[in-house]
């Protein structure tokens, strides 16, 4: 196998999908399309955003309240998922230790794009009530993937966390999609 | 010839559903029966220990709800301010230890249905999550009305508790009171007489008495292995030697027997819960303790029973307004060791309706 | 054969018992509550965000920079600053890390002009992180119309 000569790189899809955006893009009314595309894909991608069920600390549990029938976030199509291959957010519910840093983030690497994380709680944030006197505490998630919304709270209430979705679904409503692929090529 | 077959070594965890939080367990098999298990501990160490060396008395109320056994918070200031009062020879008024007691047993309640909740899951009957949690939300309702908080209250203060009962409080708890049995025989019917259940549960797990006392298991780890002992009735504290309650103890060691002594604490705690709100004493709820109270000089242990079992608080002090030394001896920690010699020899699939009935906590093992 | 049999009836009505609890969920009333149309009421209690109430008479604050709540603070999260002295003393900082705080009412307990409160308003999400350290005009502008969380140490019963 290792003796083979090294393939020639064959157009991935992407670029493929790029090429046609980007054609798409430049005829008249084709702007309004692909915007109305994307709308479309970006209503579809907000009201369906799988978690990750990965639960730290005590956020954990309030994550857990959240999902269970009181504050039911399968109302809003957010359904938990146990792999970070059908994931694409990852809700850090709790504090996170240096030992964990490295676990969190290659579960964040596994997720497939585009993918969003929010970090629920004091402690997910910025090291909350373990920041000071602290040798074993991260000092906030963002150092090791980046975050998207913050939840202040400890624990955050889970209609907080639902907040957080919510507010998270409206900047992937107005995320330009399609077009960023196009900007991934380039 | 005798087939040759090599052991088989399984990581499971950190990231894992069903192991309750972020511990890891390396399995070692044989076919699919399990040769040892070793836990790998530390993911959640959040050294709360020394960071209690740099805070008051006071201030540490709100980091031991968070930093060790964050499901029973109530449990851990109880047992914390245990060791406190008595170093310090703080006296608490009536109303405020039966105030505790109420307290603690919904704590002990809450803890219970999230830990059955979730045992319900990693056995696939998803359903008993839902109506644990339902409950919970009312317990959590009632502890919002009194403390402020759902999950983390800072509610008791050296000498006293915060804030009194707000009005019409005790006959939302005693309402609840009345409905909870019926909640406990939907769990009842859900799970005990479910053969699915009973099959994975019934004999599995087995740990006898001379290994649960030789490993140190304790609380109702310790009761399902026939162990009667438990730190409530042994060496009262606050209001529990005035109220009557009985320990369930069970015989067989197994993962139904842990299940039964848990719903059985329900039943008891729901029992402690009438009897205090009944002989709740009118009065003070706090004495006068300074915000930056001093400790003489001097060691005390004090241990309580918190929903996991026997929590002890080992406060050192140096006269000074913050502790010298705390170490905490967890009862997930002592349970979790017990865990490797529940598993060896059962099958791979029983590792999680082992796991899940010890009911650890994993900030509680690693604080 | 009988040993079946038996079995078979336990499957039964295990089944049969665990469905019927199903069934009658489903005629009871619901619990969930749709959160953003319809919100759960907190108890004047809850400790959410921290605030800062206006005392209609002066128009400011009620703070008396005593820097209790501050030396209180577990978590080191308030940091307040003065110029001035005796009477003429004014707030040029108050500062409040929302995304450090622990929510444990620590302060507002020590506070003795109940110049720090709790109010019940938990929605503070946001994209960026710095908007979580709410200053003097922030913590105003939380201000509830009246305070709703209890500040002064109460001793005794009620
Ligand atoms: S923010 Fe508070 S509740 Fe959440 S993990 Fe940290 S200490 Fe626990
Ligand atoms: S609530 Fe607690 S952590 Fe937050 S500012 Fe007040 S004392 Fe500090
Ligand atoms: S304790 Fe109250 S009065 Fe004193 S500085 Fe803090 S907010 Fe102001």
């Amino acid at each position: 196998m290792s003796t083979q000569p090294p393939q020639p790189p064959v157009p991935s899809r992407l670029a493929s999908i790029a090429a046609a955006i980007d054609i798409l893009d430049q005829l008249p009314g084709g702007n309004l399309i692909l915007t109305k595309v994307e709308y479309l894909l970006n209503w579809g991608r907000a009201a369906s955003l799988w978690p990750l069920t990965f639960g730290l600390a005590c956020c954990a549990i309030e994550m857990m309240a959240a999902f269970a029938g009181r504050f039911d976030l399968d109302r809003i199509g957010v359904i938990p998922r146990a792999t970070p291959r059908q994931a694409d957010l990852m809700i850090v519910a709790g504090r996170c230790t240096i030992k964990m840093a490295p676990i969190v983030r290659r579960l964040w690497e596994q997720m497939p794009e585009p993918k969003y994380v929010i970090s629920m709680g004091s402690c997910a944030t910025c090291g909350g009530p373990f920041y000071y006197d602290n040798y074993s505490i991260l000092k906030g998630i963002d150092q090791v993937v980046p975050v998207d919304v913050y939840v202040p709270g400890c624990p955050p209430r889970p209609e907080a966390l639902i907040e957080g979705i919510l507010k998270l679904q409206e900047k992937i409503k107005v995320e330009p999609f399609l077009r960023r692929t196009v900007a991934a090529q380039a | 010839m005798p087939l040759r077959t090599e052991q088989l070594m399984l990581n499971m965890g950190p990231q894992h559903p069903s192991t309750h939080g972020v511990l890891r367990l390396v399995v070692t098999l044989d076919g699919e029966n399990i040769v040892e298990v070793q836990p790998d501990i530390g993911y959640l160490h959040s050294s709360v220990e020394k960071m209690m060396e740099y805070r008051t008395y006071l201030m540490n109320v709100a980091l031991v709800d968070r930093g060790m056994d964050y499901i029973a918070a109530l449990a851990n200031e109880e047992g914390y301010l245990l060791a406190v009062e008595r170093l310090g020879g703080i006296d608490v008024p009536a109303r405020a230890r039966w105030l505790r007691t109420i307290m603690l047993e919904f704590q002990r309640l809450s803890s219970h249905l999230v830990w059955l909740g979730t045992w319900g899951i990693d056995l696939g009957a998803t359903t008993v999550f839902l109506y644990c949690f339902r409950e919970r939300e009312v317990i959590l309702d009632l502890f919002e009305q009194v403390t402020g908080g759902r999950l983390h209250h800072v509610y008791f203060r050296p000498g006293g508790v915060y804030e009194d009962l707000p009005p019409g409080w005790t006959d939302r708890a005693l309402a609840f009171c009345d409905e909870f049995p019926g909640h406990l025989q939907e769990y009842h019917d859900l799970l005990t007489g479910n053969p699915i259940f009973l099959a994975r549960t019934q004999g599995v797990g087995v740990l006898p008495k001379d290994a649960a006392i030789t490993m140190g298991a304790c609380g109702p780890v310790a009761r399902a292995s026939g162990i009667n002992f438990d730190v409530r009735k042994a060496f009262p504290y606050e209001a529990y030697g005035e109220v009557e309650f009985d320990i369930p103890t069970f015989e067989q060691g197994d993962c139904f027997a842990r299940y039964l002594v848990r719903m059985e604490e329900m039943r008891q705690s729901l029992r402690i819960i009438r009897q205090a709100i009944e002989k709740l004493p009118p009065g003070e709820i706090r004495s006068k303790v300074q915000v930056t109270v001093k400790l003489p000089k001097g060691e005390v242990y004090a241990r309580t029973e918190s929903p996991r079992g026997d929590l002890g608080v080992y406060l050192v002090s140096s006269g000074d307004d913050m502790p010298y030394r705390v170490k905490i001896r967890a009862p997930s920690f002592s349970n979790l060791y017990a865990l490797t010699e529940m598993m060896r020899g059962w099958k791979v699939a029983d590792v999680i309706a082992i796991l899940g009935s010890v009911d650890i906590v994993l900030s509680d093992v690693d604080r | 054969m009988l040993d079946l049999a038996t079995r078979a009836w336990e499957a039964v009505t295990g089944l049969y018992l665990g469905l019927r609890v199903t069934i009658l969920a489903l005629v009871r009333p619901k619990n969930t509550v749709k959160y953003p149309i319809e919100k759960v009421n907190v108890s004047p209690r809850w400790h959410g965000l921290l605030a800062l109430p206006i005392d209609p008479e002066t128009g400011s604050d009620m703070c008396i920079i005593c820097f209790q709540c501050e030396r209180v603070c577990p978590d080191r999260c308030i940091h307040i600053e003065a110029t001035g002295r005796a009477k003429d003393r004014v707030l040029t900082r108050f500062d409040i890390e929302m995304d450090k705080c622990c929510y444990c009412g620590l302060c507002v307990e020590v506070c003795p002009t109940e110049a720090i409160v709790f109010v019940p308003h938990y929605e503070a999400s946001t994209f960026n992180r710095s908007n979580l350290l709410y200053d003097l005009d922030d913590l105003r502008r939380a201000t509830p119309k009246e305070p709703i969380a209890h500040g002064v140490v109460r001793i005794g019963g009620r």
